[in-house]
């Protein structure tokens, strides 16, 4: 049989590309730079959509042996390869920056759970401000006794003590808050670790895909070159020089199951 | 590097404002306790207990600011990882039409002898197995696409959540650092009122027999003759030395200071000499000396005019200290370029 393969990118060119893009989010992790992948990753797989619907109605009129129906095949196994490239350099941008959320919040949390002892002494020293006051106008109180010029001050210091009650509730509520937010912090750590788990998984499954398109335009193409061969065997005799499937994923031999 | 810097910042105001507290609090504890005896003296001791609290007020309303501005700067670490919408197009119709016409190709030519045919049959089978194993593989592609959609939605919800309790945080903090702002101003206002009622006290009561009541433009022969302060004597007259431990004094600070205050059938007389700490780069006259006299008045300060060495008049005022071996000493004297103006300060009997 002659392994009709067509030309597609080579898988090192990918893994390039994977790197490429490793450096590249290093310096600009923005969403700027996911933005521009998010395009052109859409625009591959519209692309890529467009020439494979398309693509038995272009065979269907042209004559088994005709060299277009190679290229044919050959320029959507192209187009699905820079699909699966965009892609995956998408996924793996996505990737990195939820990678660095979850270093991040994992960071806050340390940070939030040292935090925790400040609200809670800052919560007391308002407390120890309100008793100081109370105790100043206890002091303040009897000197009015002997002294009624005191009584201004004395109203001064009592408007006072209701300030620092306020500013005690504002810092019981922080405390109270500060735990909370320990609490979302560790349910969001845990939520965006589920989240990249799930983006590492979305990224293998992009990759088996492209493997999976890839096998399926082979054996397209080589279905391509028998039907040729039928109708003129002598062009058995000239196989075009192409690379094979990538190891991962080879054609499975008829009636096995995927 | 940032973070770290942020934090060293947020610990070092945190420090700041705790030992500005304690300063304020260790000024003077008895300050409330002491405003009905303290007299005058009082009003040096509010004005260092305010400056005390204007010190903590401004540290602590610094360390509230970077606490809120930290709280913001931290909700703004958990930023929003926005994902593209799905870009998975839908290929289920064209596998399940290339699996069609895979079937019915290979079932039309299954019974052909022909090798050629045969051969044709087979890579139509390696067709339709690829087929199959992409229209598994589609489930697979689909799932994990809508795992990444829902963890990434939870991870979302989360988000909200925490930067909504980092948002009520420096809410909260920015409205205390405001009220710590205003309570730092209503503590001035306290503290200055609280010196002007303690300056502005009557004279004690020294007897309960009320003062006999004269006519109108008749003045007591006994008042006349002789002018009786309302506090013992003893309490001005002697040798006043500016104490080296426990100082007190406001405005211009006394290195050392003499005084001396003599009494003789109702004439005072004395001699003040005072040598004060110049701000730096003042290349004025340090020292203050001048001579004074005059008679006690009917109330417990004593004040004098007075003309320094170096001709500049002015007022003296002794104001009877806190204690019986302390006295206030309050002067001023008219602008007169490259000398002390004015001075306030406690002395100690020698």
């Amino acid at each position: 049989m002659v392994p009709a393969v067509r030309r597609r990118l080579p898988w090192f060119a990918i893994a390039a590309c994977f790197a490429a893009v490793g450096t590249l989010c290093a310096q600009d992790t923005g969403a700027k730079s996911l933005s521009a992948l998010q395009d052109a990753a859409a625009k591959r797989t519209a692309e890529w959509n467009t020439l494979t619907i398309g693509l038995e109605l272009r065979l269907a009129r042209l004559l088994p042996c005709d060299p277009r129906v190679r290229t044919a095949v050959d320029e959507v196994g192209r187009a699905a390869d820079t699909r699966t490239v965009a892609l995956t350099s998408y996924w793996n941008m996505v990737s990195i920056q939820s990678k660095a959320q979850v270093e991040a919040i994992r960071g806050l949390l340390t940070l939030e759970q040292q935090r925790a002892e400040d609200w809670a002494n800052d919560k007391t020293e308002t407390e120890q401000e309100v008793a100081a006051t109370s105790g100043q106008a206890a002091a303040l109180k009897t000197s009015l006794q002997q002294v009624p010029a005191l009584a201004n001050p004395q109203k001064s210091l009592e408007s006072l003590a209701e300030t620092n009650q306020m500013l005690a509730g504002q810092a019981r509520e922080r405390e109270t808050n500060g735990g909370l937010l320990v609490d979302e912090l560790r349910d969001l750590l845990k939520a965006s670790q589920a989240r990249q788990s799930a983006i590492d998984e979305q990224l293998k499954s992009v990759s088996a895909e492209g493997q999976r398109w890839s096998a399926y335009y082979a054996a397209r193409q080589a279905r391509a070159q028998i039907e040729c061969v039928i109708i003129n065997p002598a062009a058995a005799t000239a196989p075009p020089a192409a690379r094979p499937a990538p190891p991962a994923v080879r054609p499975l031999p008829p009636g096995t199951k995927p | 590097m940032r973070r770290a810097l942020g934090v060293l910042l947020l610990a070092s105001a945190a420090l700041a404002q705790k030992e500005a507290r304690q300063n304020w609090r260790n000024t003077d504890p008895d300050l409330e306790r002491a405003a009905a005896t303290a007299g005058a003296t009082l009003g040096a001791r509010a004005d260092k207990a305010a400056a005390e609290a204007a010190k903590y007020f401004g540290a602590r309303k610094i360390y509230l600011e970077s606490l809120a501005a930290d709280a913001t700067r931290r909700a703004s670490t958990v930023g929003a990882l926005n994902l593209a919408p799905d870009t998975v197009p839908n290929m289920e119709a064209y596998l399940s039409g290339q699996t069609t016409i895979l079937g019915a190709s290979i079932e039309t030519i299954a019974r052909t002898p022909d090798r050629g045919i045969q051969q044709l049959r087979q890579a139509l089978e390696r067709e339709r197995a690829a087929v199959a194993a992409l229209t598994a593989g589609s489930k697979d592609v689909q799932k994990a696409r809508e795992a990444v959609v829902q963890t990434a939605s939870n991870a979302g919800q989360a988000r909200m959540r925490t930067v909504e309790v980092y948002q009520k945080l420096a809410t909260s903090l920015k409205q205390s650092a405001q009220l710590t702002e205003q309570s730092g101003t209503a503590w001035a206002g306290y503290y200055r009122s609280l010196s002007d009622a303690a300056r502005s006290v009557a004279r004690p009561v020294t007897s309960s027999v009320p003062e006999p009541k004269s006519p109108a433009g008749v003045v007591p022969p006994a008042v006349v003759a002789r002018n009786i302060p309302a506090v013992p004597l003893s309490r001005y007259v002697g040798a006043w030395t500016y104490p080296t431990v426990g100082a007190r004094f406001h405005g211009a600070q006394p290195l050392s200071t003499e005084l001396v205050v003599r009494e003789e059938n109702g004439r005072v007389s004395g001699m003040l000499s005072a040598r004060f700490k110049l701000p730096p780069g003042n290349t004025g006259d340090p020292v203050v000396r001048f001579d004074f006299e005059g008679t006690f008045q009917n109330s417990p300060t004593q004040t004098f005019a007075v003309t320094t060495n170096g001709g500049a008049k002015g007022t003296l005022e002794l104001i009877p200290g806190p204690a019986f071996n302390l006295l206030e000493v309050n002067f001023s004297t008219d602008e007169k370029a490259g000398t002390v103006r004015q001075a306030n300060f406690l002395l100690v009997k020698k």
